[in-house]
């Protein structure tokens, strides 16, 4: 199944561009989880018909992308799938609003179309923003974040142990799909006299083999409430960035600073 | 849910209520006697569903495919309290790694599929199960569950959406699109569900959550759960009703709280997002005069349009008084902002270039 | 022999009058008593599911008997200091799968350091003597996923090495090595210093290996003593479901064709 090993694919991505070292990997994970919350934050209130105010928020995407070095190829790919989500919903606007607002050329443009569009650039620009967190930032780090802002460490050992697990079981379920289809060659999922042997025999096998992990992880002085505890607080860089970028995103949000610059150019 | 979809308040809003839950959860979870051991438990069946997930299962009779949700499944298997942490971390590592929802919309989706899922599946499998577990039950709450917590989750994102403000379309007409949906997929998670638990129980009755020979327990923390539910089914109703009152009474009053939040002054959203509302509630008188619009040939859609506005106020007004000037400023906003792409992107350009440089003086 | 010379040193895991059950009503373990000096390579056999890998546990505080003591090093092993015990006990799984979940090698050695409070640099580099010592820095920066099951094996006894402990339990290891790292893993095993405990059935492994052998069966110990006196023991073994090593059966077969 493709779904699988692209999501193999994906995680391996990501945890290997998560190591590599540069500005952004070394800033503290908690600035970079809050700026990129604020950035969230002020794209999705932007008012539905203004998209031109949408786009400016790319401003801060370009920067990143820049001083992370982050390729947008595997990026593209994401998108993919938040479309297919936001096509769904917002394809209403358009069909109910027809409220004819402008013209470009000979085809006229309604709100519900202003709308529409909003929304798409919305969903974009917030998705590659939380894709540069990630892939900026990697999983250990992220939980050292969430532990920062006192998530209990039990649900952060869970998560973790969920990441850790996820790949062992795609790889499995790969397997079994493998073995599966190759016995039943005409099948595009899987039948449903199967259905409960095959998931529930792997949870059974699964659930003794994680009690082992977490043995093992015990065995070597696992705790949850203290492992995530790691003293890296602000430091000057982190405080930099911070500043630096919550003041473009609020700058690009409520100052027409664009527009200016604009107006040299085309009313003159 | 995508970010896209969810205004900061909403976004917030379930943020607070699912962080609620989620604090109670481990706080019940803490009290178990061997929750320790259940931690991994917990973190296998969280990337289990991930990894099922990915598995299309055929419908019999139909071409069609489904696939796995989980609430329902983790709870007949962990109880509410761990089926909804891991459940988080499901749909945690699902918004960061594959884009499937959001960083925002989280604390939303969290609620929508988690909390109904695994505290609402609770109570059905309490019900369900009152005097033991048998193949038939399983089937039973499998079934239900999945319908019930489905329906109740299709119910809260049509609303979390309305209240968000980014579709047109009228409350009615999104909830019969999005119930009917959900009702199938609700009843193919069930058949999923109940094959998968069905199995475990065969094998290992065990595994199974609430296990019987504890019956005094059972009963003890029945009625403490009881209550819980309770409060919780009363704040959300209560928050629901307080959002829905604003929203029709006083249009503008979810944008003002979000002004309140960012901070945001400019009065062109308020103004819209006060007829658009009223517009999603007064559809009906919108049909006649949607139907107007469309019949009337191109050349008059601007008299029409503004006729209508006159007559009814009811249409939004954007761009229609000061058209042009608006339409101006967005022309040069955009080119604005052209123009500092393309010096940004040719500054990074330069970048990689003199790095490159120096890297081959470095050889 | 060095069985003897160890008799002098001091104990280091003592079990007295051990029972243990899962569900409170079949006994998985007896009545068990034994008694392990510093320094003792042991054997541990026993056939499938007569309780090898719960002693094990036991050992080590995963799981707590109802009745009798284990003392390792001087220390009860109750649920207080299960931190104490467990910095001087290294425990490597039947499963390597089980014991690396860190994303690289690295970093899995590493782990166990920085839960016990070690800094930073000091875990980097104590990290990368223990992959040294057992001849796998080249490792270093590989992902889990990517190992071998031999190099998996490695790790995870570089992963409780790290600690420098007093005790290392191996349970089953050489389950899945092909001969070429079963003799790599013998040739660790012969390296180490302290006290070990090897859970196996394969015979030939604790032949080879150890100085004195525990054999267990229906719950209880059956037979404790020189590996050499035991495992050559046909009646003994194959009363117990186990067989002679096969070292054995082809030495015997060889003086029969002479």
């Amino acid at each position: 199944m493709n779904k699988i090993d692209y999501a193999i694919m994906e995680i391996h991505h990501l945890d290997h561009e998560a190591k590599k070292e540069n500005i952004l990997t070394r800033i503290n994970p908690l600035a970079k989880l809050i700026i990129t919350f604020l950035y969230i934050i002020l794209l999705t209130s932007i008012d539905r018909y203004k998209p031109q105010q949408c786009i400016y928020m790319c401003i801060y995407l370009i920067l990143i992308k820049i001083i992370g070095e982050i390729s947008m190829k595997k990026c593209i790919k994401r998108l993919k799938v938040i479309f297919t989500i936001v096509l769904v919903i917002g394809i209403a606007n358009p069909i109910i609003n027809r409220n004819i607002v402008a013209q470009i050329g000979k085809i006229p443009i309604s709100s519900g179309m202003i709308s529409m569009t909003t929304l798409m650039i919305k969903g974009c620009f917030a998705i590659i923003a939380s894709y540069f967190f990630i892939i900026t930032t990697g999983m250990e780090n992220f939980c050292v974040a969430l532990r920062m802002i006192h998530i209990p460490g039990v649900l952060i050992t869970v998560i973790l142990l969920i990441y850790r697990y996820i790949i062992v079981f795609l790889k499995e379920v790969q397997r079994i799909w493998t073995a599966y289809s190759m016995r039943a060659p005409n099948q595009k999922g899987v039948n449903f006299k199967a259905w409960g042997s095959m998931i529930g025999s792997l949870m059974i096998r699964s659930i003794d083999k994680a009690g082992n992990v977490y043995d093992s992880m015990e065995l070597r002085g696992f705790n949850p409430d203290t492992f995530f505890d790691k003293k890296n607080g602000f430091c000057e860089i982190d405080l930099i960035y911070f500043i630096f970028s919550a003041a473009v995103i609020v700058v690009i949000r409520y100052i027409n600073i664009f527009e200016m610059i604009g107006n040299v150019f085309v009313f003159q | 849910m995508a970010d896209a979809l969810v205004s900061p308040a909403v976004g917030i809003t379930m943020y607070a209520m699912s962080g609620m839950a989620a604090v109670y959860s481990i706080k019940k979870l803490r009290q178990e006697p061997d929750f320790k051991k259940k931690i991994p438990t917990m973190g296998v069946m969280g990337a289990m569903v991930f990894a099922t997930q990915m598995i299309n299962f055929t419908i019999p009779g139909t071409g069609s495919s489904g696939h796995l949700c989980g609430g329902i499944l983790l709870t007949g298997l962990l109880g509410p309290y761990a089926g909804f942490l891991s459940m988080i971390g499901v749909l945690l590592i699902q918004c960061l790694f594959f884009a499937d929802g959001g960083l925002l919309a989280l604390g939303g989706n969290i609620f929508n599929m988690a909390f109904y899922g695994c505290f609402f599946g609770a109570l059905i499998w309490k019900i369900v199960m009152q005097n033991g577990i048998s193949k038939r039950k399983i089937t039973l709450y499998s079934i239900l569950g999945s319908v019930i917590t489905l329906q109740l989750g299709a119910f809260s994102v049509t609303i979390q959406t309305l209240c968000s403000g980014v579709t047109e379309l009228p409350f009615k007409m999104f909830l019969s699109l999005m119930l009917p949906i959900h009702l199938a997929i609700g009843f193919v998670e069930g058949l999923i569900t109940m094959a998968i638990l069905n199995f475990i129980y065969a094998a290992r009755p065990e595994l199974l959550w609430s296990d019987g020979h504890e019956e005094n327990k059972y009963i003890r923390s029945g009625l403490s759960y009881k209550k819980t539910m309770i409060i919780f089914t009363c704040v959300f109703f209560v928050i629901a009703g307080f959002v829905s009152l604003i929203a029709s009474k006083q249009p503008d009053g979810l944008e003002w709280s979000i002004k309140k939040i960012t901070g945001n002054t400019e009065i062109n959203a308020k103004t819209d997002s006060k007829n658009d509302l009223d517009y999603d509630l007064k559809n009906d008188v919108n049909d006649d005069l949607n139907s107007s619009l469309i019949t009337g040939t191109k050349t008059d859609i601007y008299e029409n349009s503004e006729k209508i506005q006159q007559k009814t106020s009811l249409l939004p007004d954007y761009n229609f008084k000061n058209s042009d000037s608006d339409l101006g400023t967005s022309v040069s906003g955009i080119v604005g902002c052209m123009i500092v792409i393309i010096f940004l992107t040719i500054t990074g350009f330069l970048i990689k270039l003199s790095k490159k440089g120096k890297h081959k003086l470095n050889e | 022999m060095k069985a003897e010379e160890c008799v002098m040193e001091s104990s280091m895991l003592k079990i007295i009058d051990l029972s243990f059950s899962y569900d409170g009503k079949r006994e998985v373990l007896s009545g068990i008593n034994l008694d392990i000096k510093a320094g003792e390579c042991i054997g541990l056999i026993g056939a499938n599911g007569v309780g090898k890998s719960t002693l094990l546990k036991l050992i080590v505080g995963l799981e707590f008997a109802k009745k009798g003591k284990i003392i390792v090093n001087n220390m009860e092993v109750n649920s207080k200091n299960l931190r104490e015990v467990r910095k001087n006990i290294g425990y490597v799984f039947q499963d390597s799968d089980a014991q690396l979940f860190m994303p690289t090698v690295h970093e899995d050695v590493k782990f166990a350091l920085l839960n016990y409070g070690y800094g930073k640099d000091e875990a980097d580099q104590i990290a990368y003597e223990t992959l040294k010592k057992i001849g796998i820095e080249n490792l270093k920066d590989q992902s889990i996923y990517h190992l071998s099951g031999g190099q998996k094996k490695l790790v995870s006894i570089a992963t409780v090495l790290v600690l420098n402990p007093d005790m290392i339990i191996f349970d089953e290891p050489t389950v899945c090595l092909d001969p070429k790292n079963r003799r790599k893993f013998m040739e660790v095993l012969r390296s180490l210093g302290g006290t070990k405990i090897v859970a196996s059935h394969d015979l030939d492994l604790i032949y080879d290996t150890c100085d004195r052998s525990v054999l267990i069966a229906d719950q209880r110990i059956v037979k404790e003593g020189i590996t050499q006196k035991i495992l050559t023991d046909r009646e003994l073994l194959e009363n117990n479901g186990l067989e002679l090593p096969l070292s054995m059966i082809s030495r015997n077969k060889m003086s029969v064709i002479m």
